[in-house]
């Protein structure tokens, strides 16, 4: 009880570093994810984390012969996960682009593909001798707890460029993710637009790897966005719900795995992310079942009271 | 490195040509059918049930213990 305290009331300084970290992270995704939802490329967000792996082990092997020892730079780690990342994303593109295969199949390609060298790799690197391989298990499952005032700062920083590009490009984003065509007819470069949504993904992805770990760190991005939809049509106030529940979520899952023991904080964030989901799926204001039922029964009712007219 | 093929190799080769045999069959469908990533969502949808079935006493027991504020327990069976 006091433990539980202690870690609600965030009296000790490494909690507060994780709380706010993992704050800002939610925040980010679920910004982005609203933008990611509506311009139907959720799952891209999957693709690229799952393709991160590779980088991630290349990035240890490659630092683990030049530094010796030296392999665990978490700026080197997550710049070998940008880099293989990116490369996912434009396997994808350029699969959906030169050949007749559709999107969903080329994402299943990448990101079963990328994982699977990750996997292989990851054997390589705990054979290699003298290497510790154990830092790069919090990469695939998460480890908020191991979070450092720098990783915070990181996740801050990237949040508040992630938050600030979204802001400046609000209305050319909208107008992508809604009416394409249109947007191109006034003269912005669709791809153009598209290189920045997926910039931005990617930027938050690599922070996120950390806290979430790579293979939940979509649920931080689809499951707030999906949960705002049922709250309200306008993108503005879709866009703040989706921030708030997300950095609700990523708080709470963070607490709730420092509280109860040998649970791992990608996993708790997900379950508190779902159950923001549930009550938005059932109580949404705009979308739910409870309103959509109501909406449905009084149409019923009509249609029956013109009948008897 | 010695390398003795044994029966049990011969057997994981089997299975492994098996499940990518009947992969392969239902896969020209979802991919025909564009729902490619079906099969992701089903196989880690599977995960949990795993889990539940190879540990069973401990999945309720752990489960009993985080949501230890609802009175679960008594509706487990003892142990």
């Amino acid at each position: 009880m006091q433990e539980l305290l202690r870690t609600i009331s965030l009296t000790d300084y490494n909690t507060r570093v994780v709380v706010l970290g993992v704050a800002a992270l939610g925040l980010a995704c679920g910004w982005v994810g609203t933008f990611m939802l509506l311009r139907k490329r959720a799952l891209m967000g999957d693709a690229l984390s799952h393709a991160t792996f590779p980088g991630i082990c290349v990035a240890f092997m490659l630092f683990q012969l030049i530094a010796d020892g030296g392999g665990k730079s978490l700026p080197v780690l997550l710049s070998g996960a940008v880099v293989s990342g990116v490369l996912g994303v434009l396997c994808v593109m350029w699969i959906r682009n030169q050949t007749r295969i559709k999107e969903d199949a080329a994402m299943g390609i990448v990101l079963s593909v990328f994982f699977g060298l990750g996997t292989a790799l990851r054997g390589i690197i705990q054979k290699m001798p003298g290497s510790n391989s154990a830092g790069l298990d919090g990469f695939i499952y998460g480890k908020t707890a191991s979070m450092t005032s720098f990783d915070a700062w990181l996740i801050g920083v990237i949040a508040m460029i992630s938050c600030g590009v979204l802001l400046l490009m609000y209305k050319e984003l909208k107008l992508l993710c809604f009416d394409e065509s249109f947007a191109k007819g006034v003269g912005f470069s669709t791809t153009r637009l598209d290189i920045v949504l997926m910039g931005l993904v990617t930027l938050v992805t690599v922070v996120g790897l950390q806290a979430v770990g790579l293979i939940l760190v979509i649920a931080l991005l689809i499951i707030p966005s999906a949960s705002a939809r049922f709250w309200t049509d306008r993108l503005g106030v879709m866009v703040l719900i989706a921030g708030l529940i997300g950095a609700t979520s990523a708080v709470g899952g963070a607490l709730i795995s420092a509280v109860v023991p040998n649970t791992p904080s990608g996993a708790t964030i997900v379950l508190t992310s779902f159950g923001c989901f549930l009550l938005s799926l059932i109580f949404g204001i705009r979308r739910g079942l409870m309103i959509r039922q109501r909406t449905l029964r009084k149409a019923q009712q009509e249609i029956l009271l013109r009948a008897k007219l | 490195m010695t390398w003795t093929w044994t029966t049990l190799d011969t057997w994981i080769v089997v299975c492994a040509a098996m499940a990518g045999m009947a992969c392969a069959v239902l896969g020209n469908f979802l991919v025909l059918r564009k729902m490619s990533l079906m099969g992701d969502a089903i196989s880690h949808a599977l995960l949990p049930g795993i889990v539940a079935a190879v540990y069973p006493d401990r999945f309720a027991n752990e489960l009993a213990d985080v949501l230890s504020g609802l009175p679960v327990r008594e509706y487990l069976p003892p142990g």
